[in-house]
């Protein structure tokens, strides 16, 4: 993790050929003075659990276009490129949500799967990929919430222990 | 009693090829007292909007096409015919790499927002443009809100710069559990059995 000294950063003086300047704050000037208050953060919160029945069901699409998107990929060496792109906006979608709506597993495996498919392209291998998406599959299927406890944790570790393995010496 | 903001002015324009999370932010603004939520599917179609009329925020992703978020910041604070190069942007980001994160900087956006989002953290990068909008600046290669004061530490970002596949993999996935992929799909099988979970909310 990269930590930026801010206090060192800003103590530095601006170069010559840089100019600030503050234009007028309109977004304040259109709120106002005050705070949210806690009745509409609840509220928030109410609207996004509305909305994770729907998430189920978009998740479960999405899961289905993977799913194609990796069969294509096996079968059609000559435009595996783009299925794994395909398989990695879908991926990277559903790791952007799951954990908004209670699904952290669903965004841990997501983001093994796709800094994967990133760093290897269409030579991603295909068994590791397939194996992340059959685990996605048994959460939303099993409705698995939150970390998914010991084997949650143990899918999720060996997966990325997969995906990236130690280098050989 | 204590004031309360006014959103019921504002009018945001939320960008996302996504239309799940086009939904779920503008629930979110909703629940806040924005009454004027307006959604583009990528840049080009946000530029159209930013256009035909005054907005007052944008709340963007990242990766979209044709024109993704960086293009559309990029649009906005430097187009001479720029509909309004002062305009906050919030980007959302699923992508926490340093090289992502700077190049967002180095267009010009005013907030990240980690994806997955929250209530919390959207707020928190909505409170953030009203009560501490940073200074603008302006210098032969950059225009928009002052780089200083952008805090790469909140997005966990590693950096990718200089350093191998192996290497990068190694930094965010050392010590890792080996399991083979027939013993990890058993384990699928088993999922959902083994109790409670612990529940981990979005930050």
């Amino acid at each position: 993790m990269t930590v930026i000294d801010e206090a060192k950063v800003e103590a530095l003086p601006p170069p010559p050929d840089v100019r600030y300047f503050s234009p007028p704050n309109l977004l304040k000037m259109k709120v106002g003075d005050g705070r949210i208050d806690a009745d509409s953060i609840a509220k928030a919160e109410n609207a996004v659990l509305q909305l994770k029945d729907d998430f189920l069901e978009w998740v479960r699409a999405d899961l289905e276009r993977m799913e194609a998107a990796l069969g294509r990929a096996r079968m059609d060496g000559a435009q595996r490129k783009e299925h794994i792109e395909t398989l990695f906006a879908v991926c990277h979608d559903m790791k952007g949500q799951g954990g908004t709506f209670g699904y952290p597993l669903i965004s841990r495996i997501g983001h093994s799967l796709c800094t994967m498919l990133e760093r290897d392209g269409k030579e991603s291998n295909l068994k590791i990929a397939s194996a992340h998406v059959e685990a996605i599959r048994g959460i939303i299927l099993r409705n698995v919430t939150g970390d998914g406890g010991a084997i949650g944790q143990l899918i999720a570790e060996g997966l990325e222990a997969a995906a990236f393995p130690p280098p050989s010496n | 009693m204590a004031r309360t903001y006014d959103f019921s002015q504002l009018n945001v324009l939320v960008v996302d090829d996504n239309k799940h999370m086009r939904m779920l932010v503008a629930a979110m603004l909703q629940e806040f007292g924005v009454k004027h939520i307006y959604t583009a599917e990528d840049g080009s179609e946000a530029l159209a909007f930013l256009r035909s009329g005054p907005m007052d925020l944008v709340i963007t992703d990242y990766m979209m096409a044709p024109m993704d978020g960086i293009e559309l910041t990029k649009h906005l604070r430097n187009q001479a015919y720029s509909p309004n190069p002062y305009i906050p942007v919030i980007m959302m980001t699923g992508h926490t790499e340093k090289q992502r994160v700077l190049a967002a900087r180095d267009a010009g956006v005013t907030e990240f927002l980690a994806k997955p989002i929250s209530v919390q953290s959207l707020l928190l990068r909505l409170v953030n443009c009203i009560e501490r909008p940073r200074p603008y600046v302006k210098t032969k290669t950059f225009f928009g809100p002052c780089r200083r004061r952008i805090k790469l530490e909140e997005f966990a970002v590693i950096d990718r710069r200089g350093k191998s596949p192996d290497e990068i993999a190694a930094a965010e996935f050392t010590g890792k559990q080996p399991q083979s992929l027939e013993s990890i799909g058993s384990m699928v099988d088993k999922l959902g059995a083994d109790g409670p979970k612990r529940e981990v909310a979005a930050t």
